[in-house]
Formats: structure tokens, sequence, C-alpha cells
């Protein structure tokens, strides 16, 4: 791949981080604000998860964003950076496939860790299911706010609502269309006429002050934002890949290292295991587990883990009997090493690498299992958005809205696509 | 040669059958410890405990485990599975139903896979590195991306709401019992027509990657060279040499396909709603219905290690160099 090109694709990356981080200006600057009261005030412990999530994220969005401007700058020849070009250089070597999965990682990523900040709604959220529901992808809508009547004691209070309610905001009422008659204004919904007096609702001039609100993917059968549902399904997507790969490498390389390194009847009756597990019909065992036990993440996690690790431990298993023929192990085993010691520092340096494409295949396996699973309604349970999930309602009212399927399927084959891309390359320069 | 092939396939159904056995038993005593009632529903308090206990009986559920167990393996060996606890009907009957719509698709979805990817390999082989050739490569690493599903409602999206060609789901047409046999069938392709393309668009997209990549490796090995620089056609060279080396691969995938016709089948029968082994797996499972999920474990169970079987046996047949590796495993 030539410089320009890598360069123009990281161009883009960059100007599509930015865009996305004016979008949500709002909320960051509300962020930063209760940041800064929690900072002065000191009373970390007091933490929700929401809040953690929220702050962690805002704190990540802005090493992206610092990275996506200071090569904007760079890129316009403003200011020369040794590390940039020291990048630029070293990922010219590498295939194409590798790159492009790299490239979509990094907006994976990106997308997950700061979920809570960018994502335009709350992905469970919804207000006025008869308006909202089943909207087509770059819908605007109308809405007027009720006035709050409750006094905040400080601004922190103030700033915290504000943060956490304004996009869980149960204050939002949507409309068609919107009349004023004395002192009164009717807001004219599909089927029905609600009233309400002026004083009620937030003014600016006198009039009712009118916000707009952009669906970019529409809304699904309850009315909640796609977007923002999709962005939360990729992380939960990526958390369960995570975590059930490390599960299936852990359980796989000690069982495969140590077949490997002891020989004789333990690696016999190991292998043997491997096996028996490699013939078990694996997603209809998972079903079974989870309709008998019940579903969580956590579960998923062990489960998913426990289906993959068979293969890890065979490779293994060959990788480390091949590495153990080879002198310089023989050396170190009459320097009088001891065996832990040499397949923790000498072998599994060695026989990273195979094993490593073998996780990243495993990881798009899981991925698709656990949307498989989603999909016919066995995976995590439907308040928490999961890709497979979307992809099933979206399934149930095809007629009506066939966006919701293919919005939610493209975020699904672009993960999937990912994992597999850097697998491929990664292969191809083993290959080489 | 033929002793040795002889030999594997001796000693792997030994290994098979031990471990059926392992499995099922596994299964049968796992639904037990795990919560879960199948006579839940025949508890009342109008009626007391005494109807619940006398249906459990009648199944023979009020045993003890063991007895149950092994009662079961007395039977199974007569082939006999059992009565469905929700159905009230023998299991038998039941699996016999599903698994003939399982069987149909998911056989004619192989063999068309097989009918594609063969001469779409040959092709790719003759384009190499020609445009075409990457287009279809990089269209074949997107579809395999994609889950089945997706492809279900893609293939769905086109055939019935865009064009409406072919029904969404089912497998029969409300009258099909009025129909004569021609009909019949005509009205079964109809309806099969999408879950066959779904399955087969999956396992070409996935098999396709293996065979052109392991044909490509081939034709650069030494041999090939040698046989091009004799002057032997490239059509002779690519049909005689390069192939039957480039299918053990993809014979070793075929394996792995057998076994896992069963799951893949799973998904599009649901998005089909077609009557077969998958959903009638999924459901018992839910309904806790023991006899019948116990023998589908048994069967699905059969179908990896007749899969792996078969695999083998044509491994050994192909390149015998490999057959002393099945041997001594």
């Amino acid at each position: 791949m030539s410089e320009k090109k890598i360069k123009n694709i990281f161009l883009s990356i960059s100007i599509f981080i930015l865009i996305v981080f004016l979008l949500s200006l709002e909320k960051v600057l509300y962020g930063l604000k209760l940041l800064w009261f929690k900072i002065i005030s000191i009373d970390l412990r007091l933490i929700s998860f929401n809040e953690f999530d929220f702050i962690i994220g805002l704190l990540i969005l802005f090493v992206f964003v610092f990275i996506s401007a200071s090569f904007l700058i760079f890129y316009y020849n403003l200011f020369r950076w040794k590390f940039y070009e020291k990048l630029i250089d070293r990922l010219r070597n590498f295939n194409s496939e590798f790159l492009s999965g790299i490239v979509l990682l990094y907006l994976l990523i990106f997308l997950s860790v700061t979920a809570s900040v960018i994502s335009p709604d709350d992905p469970s959220f919804y207000k006025d299911i008869q308006l909202t529901k089943l909207l087509p992808p770059f819908t605007t809508m109308h809405y007027v706010r009720l006035k709050t009547s409750e006094n905040f004691s400080n601004e922190k209070e103030k700033i915290e609502k504000i943060l956490f309610e304004n996009f869980i905001d149960e204050r939002r009422i949507y409309f068609q269309q919107l009349e004023i008659e004395n002192s009164k204004i009717k807001l004219i919904k599909e089927k029905s006429i609600e009233e309400l007096p002026i004083e009620n609702v937030e003014t600016k001039d006198g009039l009712p002050e009118i916000y707009t609100k952009l669906f970019f993917l529409g809304t699904d059968e309850f009315g909640r934002d796609l977007l923002s549902r999709i962005i939360f399904g990729i992380r939960i997507s990526l958390l369960i890949g995570v975590f059930s790969v490390l599960v299936s490498f852990l359980l796989g390389s000690v069982i495969g290292y140590s077949a490997g390194v002891i020989g004789g009847f333990v690696d016999n009756f190991l292998m043997r295991v491997v096996d028996f597990f490699l013939s078990f019909p694996v997603l209809f065992f998972v079903i079974f587990l989870i309709a008998f036990v019940g579903n969580s993440i956590l579960l998923l996690v062990f489960v998913f883990g426990f289906s993959g690790w068979m293969y890890v431990a065979r490779l293994a298993r060959n990788e480390s009997i091949a590495c153990m023929k080879k002198e310089f192990v023989q050396t170190l085993i009459l320097a009088g090493q001891t065996k832990f010691m040499i397949v923790f520092k000498h072998i599994l340096p060695n026989t990273f690498a195979p094993i490593l494409i073998t996780l990243i295949f495993q990881f798009s396996n899981v991925v698709i299992a656990e949307s498989a699973l989603s999909f016919l309604g066995l995976g995590v349970q439907p308040p928490t958005p999961t890709l497979g999930g979307i992809i099933k309602t979206g399934y149930d009212y095809f007629s009506l809205a066939t966006w919701i399927s293919f919005s939610s399927a493209l975020a699904l084959i672009i993960i999937v696509l990912t994992f597999n891309l850097i697998g491929e390359g990664l292969k191809k320069s083993e290959a080489k | 040669m033929r002793d040795r092939i002889f030999k594997i396939i001796l000693k792997r159904l030994i290994y098979s059958i031990l471990m059926i056995l392992v499995l099922v038993s596994v299964v049968f005593f796992m639904m037990y410890l795990l919560p879960g009632d199948p006579f839940q529903q025949y508890y009342s308090p109008k009626l007391g405990n005494d109807l619940a206990e006398e249906i459990r009986s009648e199944f023979g559920f009020d045993k003890p485990v063991l007895v149950q167990f092994i009662n079961w393996i007395k039977n199974v060996s007569q082939g006999d599975f059992g009565y469905s606890i929700v159905y009230k009907r023998p299991v038998n009957q039941l699996l016999n139903e599903s698994i003939l719509v399982t069987l149909s698709i998911s056989m004619t979805a192989f063999i068309l896979q097989i009918l594609i990817t063969i001469p779409l390999g040959l092709f790719l082989l003759k384009h190499s590195g020609k445009k075409i050739d990457l287009i279809i490569d990089k269209l074949a690493l997107i579809i395999y991306s994609a889950p089945s599903f997706v492809v279900a409602i893609v293939l769905i999206y086109f055939g019935s709401i865009v064009f409406k060609i072919f029904p969404s789901s089912q497998m029969i047409s409300y009258n099909f019992y009025e129909m004569s046999f021609s009909q019949k069938i005509v009205d079964l392709l109809h309806h099969l027509t999408l879950p066959v393309l779904t399955l087969t668009i999956t396992s070409v997209s996935f098999s396709i990657r293996y065979l052109r990549e392991s044909l490509i490796n081939v034709s650069n090995e030494g041999f090939v060279i040698a046989l091009r620089s004799n002057g032997i056609p490239e059509k002779v060279i690519r049909r005689k040499h390069i192939l039957p080396n480039a299918l053990i691969s993809y014979i070793t995938i075929l394996g792995m396909e057998i076994g896992s016709l069963l799951s893949k089948t799973l998904i599009t029968e649901t998005v089909f709603s077609l009557p077969g082994m998958g959903k009638l797996m999924v459901s018992s499972i839910f309904t806790r219905d023991y006899p019948v999920i116990v023998a589908c474990v048994m069967i699905s169970g059969f179908m990896v290690i007749i899969g792996n079987l078969v695999a083998d046996f044509l491994i050994a047949r192909f390149n015998p160099k490999f057959s002393y590796e099945i041997v001594s495993r």
C-alpha cells in the first residue's frame, strides 16, 4: 500500500472522529462540568456505574480526539511529528487485509468505549411510542419540553440532573403540529390532541421552545433510537467476544502446553478429552446449558469460552512439541531451567503467533454464535441491546421496517469482517 | 491399503460408540441435576399431587435415575426412544418426521455446495490474479462474515418482498393435502428454495476460500512447474494434477460440514419456521421434554462422529500418506 493511501485512510478516520465529537459536544461539556465538580468535592466513592462509564468514555474520547486532531495537523504539514512518520512507515509493510482490519478495529474500539458519550440517546429510552415507533432513517421529530419545578440545592446536582436526564428525558412531548390558542398550546398527534397551559412548557420569548431531534437510523418498534442501540450492541458483542476468547485462551493454553511439555500419559489423556469435546454439538450444548441454568453475560462468556478452547489446546500442544525439539530449548533443559520457566519465557513467546490467529478467528465465531443465540431469543435478555436481538425485532416487523434488520446486520457483518480480515492478514504474513 | 482403512474404521467406530455413550450419559444425568420439571403443569392446588404423580409414574420418571438410565439404554438398543411427555407420542415418530425435513434441506444444500464449489474453484484458478478472482474472493469473505440468519433475511427481502417469487416461511401451502402428486412436489420445491439457497450460499462462501487457497498452494509446487515445462496443456494440469491434490483439504472441510449440518440448519429452520430437527430440539429443551432431548443429543452426536469418520475415510482414500497419521492417532 502506498503512503498516500494510508494517509488518506487515516485522514478520513480522523475527520469521522472529529465530526462525532462535534455532534456530541453538548453532552461532553456537561460531562466536563460534572467531572470538575466530582474532582473539587472529592466524592469519588459516590460514582455510580453509569457515571463511571460516562467519565471513562469521556476521557478516552479526548484521547481519540487528540490523536485525530494531531494527525490532521500532521497531514497538512503544519507540524512534523516523528511518531506518525514512523507509524506510517511501519504500516506500509503490512498487507492490505491486515491494514483494513486494523482500521475497522480502531473504529469499533472507538465506538464501543465511548458509547455512552457519543450515542445520541439512551439505548432503552422511549417516549410517545405511537408517534415515534418504526421511523425510517433520517427522520426529524419535533418536541416541546415540560418545565421542571424542582429547585436544585447546588450546581453539581443540577449538572448531574441535566446530564443524565437530558438524554433519558421524561419531559419530552413529541408532536406533529402545534397550535397556540390563548395561553394554551395544542399538541396535535396522530390520533389524539393534547392541551397544555403554556406556563408548563419551556418557553423562549413567550413562545414555546420547539426542539428538533434527528433519528439517524430511525427507531425500532418501541420508538427507541436505533443508532444508540446498535452502538451499545456492538459494545456487548465485543465484550462477550473478548472475555470468552480470554477464557478459551487460558483454558486451552494451560491444557495444551502441559500436554505438550509433560508428554506421555498426561498428553494422551488430555488429547482424548479434547477429542471428546470436539465431537460435542457445540451450539446445541450452549442452548441446553442456557435453557436450564438461565442466561447472563457472565454465563455466556464462560459457555462460549468453554466451547472454543479445544482448538487452542490442540494447537498449543502441537506447537510446543515441535518447539521442545529445538536446540535452544534442549540447551535450557540441560542448563537446569525448570519446565515452567521454559514454557513461560521461551515456548509461549515462540509459539504465540499461530495461537493468536486461531484466537482471532475464534473471536469472530463467538460474535456470530452470540448473535445467533440472541436471534433465537436465548442470548442476553431484551432490555439490553444486542445485535442479534435487534435483527430479530427487525425481522418481526420486516414488512413495515426493513432498515432495522439491515442496519444492525451491517454492523454485525462489519464486526465479524474486521476480525476475519485481521486473521487473514496475519495468516498471510505468517505464511511468508 | 484396504487393510489399513479397515483398521482405521474399526478403531474409530469403537471409539465413537464409547464417545456417544459418555455424551448421552452426561446429558442424561445433567438434566436431573439442573432445575426444571416437565410435570409442573399437572400440579394444581385443587387436584392435589395425585394427578402429577400418576402421570410421572406412567412415564417411568418416579424410579431412581440409575434405573431410568439402564431402562433407557435397554430400550434404545431395541430402537425405542420412549414417549414424548409434551406431544404424547412416540419419540421415534417425531424424529422420523423432523429428521426427514432437516436431511432433505441440508443434504440438498450439501450436494449443491460440492457441485458449485469445485467448478468455481477451477474457474478462479484459471483466472487467478485477475480482477474477477479478487472480487469473488472478497465477496466470499464478506458473505462468510455474515451469519446464516442475515443471509436468510437478505434472501427473504429479495425473494419474497421485492420480487414476491418465493414464500418467506412454512414448508407446505395450506391446501397441500388436496393437491395432486406433481403439484405437491412443485409446492415443496417452491417453499424449500430459499432455505436451501441460504445453506448453500453460506457453505459455499466458507469452502470456496479454502479450496482456492489450497489450489493456489498446489499450483506453486515443483511438480506443476515440471509438468508445465513438459508441455502438458494447462487444462489437463488443472483438472488432473492440481485439483486432486487440492481436494484433500477440501474433504476435511466437507467432513466438518457434515458434522455441523444440524446446528447450521437449526437457525435456518427457525427463520423459515420449518418443522425440522433443530426446531424440535430447541422447543423440547424449553418444555423439558427429557426423552426427546436425549434422543436429539444422541442423533446430533452421531452426525458429528459420522462426519469425522467419513472425512477420515475419504482422506485416507485420496492421500495414502495421511492414513498412517490417522491410524497412529
